[in-house]
């Protein structure tokens, strides 16, 4: 479910293989999101990209992981959102919480 | 346009993925014609997986019926079940008001007004959120914020789950 792509020295660049990520994939998809900042020590920017809708499972894992990461002095950071996903992170005002941003390039310009 | 949709969904977890794809395709064609209706399309695709989440995780009957009816005014989403009552059915009395979810960013609100429990919800506009603070549980927040109305009700043995949403001019 979670490709690493590039290792950096602050950060993992991980791209998530779903395109609907909902109940059944949430539980499987915190536990290797929280190993993987436990194994790397570093902030994990996922690339959402090819996910076409997330449901309060996924969103709450991805808060979840966020705690956990913070607690670690990192972040969970994401990239490529499409529109609806971007949408419905606003509506429950999660924007205020993740930094978000278009890809990997925006992310460096801004955070890198 | 006066239309309806029935669904039966078996709560099963694994069939998930596939049952809301071809809700979500159908639903896509019948909404077609409100396209011009600020995300409609968005919030009921919302409403409708937080719904079949709902199902799933707490119903604890291996069936749910899912109605659709569209007119002139609005859209109502009926989620029924068989499953046990919600339990602040029996916690509500009449007209009271409970806190039922509060966190860094949202309070979610149930007051039960005869039969019936409305939710709602106000946000929390402080500046600075303390992220150890936000709450993992969003479904029934997600509900109430992309409807209009969010009622639940316990009538003839069924948990009625009902989602209204306004159509533009009323």
């Amino acid at each position: 479910m979670l490709n690493l792509i590039k290792e950096e020295t602050n950060h993992i660049l991980v791209k998530v293989n779903l395109t609907e990520a909902n109940l059944s994939h949430s539980h499987h998809f915190k536990n290797e999101l929280i190993a993987l900042l436990n194994f790397k020590k570093r902030s994990v920017w996922l690339d959402l990209q090819t996910v076409t809708y997330v449901d309060s499972s996924f969103l709450g894992a991805l808060v979840a992981a966020l705690k956990h990461a913070i607690a670690m002095k990192c972040d969970v950071v994401l990239l490529g959102l499409q529109k609806d996903i971007d949408d419905m992170l606003k509506l429950i005002r999660l924007d205020k919480v993740f930094k978000i941003y278009s890809n990997e390039q925006d992310a460096q310009n801004a955070i890198g | 346009m006066v239309a309806s949709k029935i669904f039966q969904f078996d709560n099963l977890a694994e069939n998930l993925t596939g049952f809301t794809r071809h809700l979500l395709d159908d639903l896509t064609a019948l909404l077609m014609p409100y396209h011009h209706e600020s995300n409609l399309l968005f919030k009921v695709k919302i409403i409708i997986i937080e719904l079949l989440n709902n199902a799933v995780k707490h119903s604890g009957s291996n069936q749910t019926h899912l109605e659709l009816h569209l007119d002139a005014t609005a859209l109502v989403i009926t989620k029924t079940d068989t499953g046990e009552p919600f339990k602040l059915l029996n916690e509500l009395k009449d007209n009271d008001t409970v806190m039922i979810r509060s966190d860094a960013m949202h309070v979610l609100y149930a007051t039960k007004a005869g039969p019936v429990i409305h939710f709602t919800f106000e946000e929390n506009l402080a500046e600075e959120v303390d992220v150890n603070q936000l709450s993992e549980h969003l479904g029934l927040l997600m509900i109430a914020k992309a409807a209009n109305e969010f009622t639940y009700q316990y009538q003839q043995l069924e948990n009625v789950f009902k989602v209204k949403l306004y159509l533009s001019g009323y």
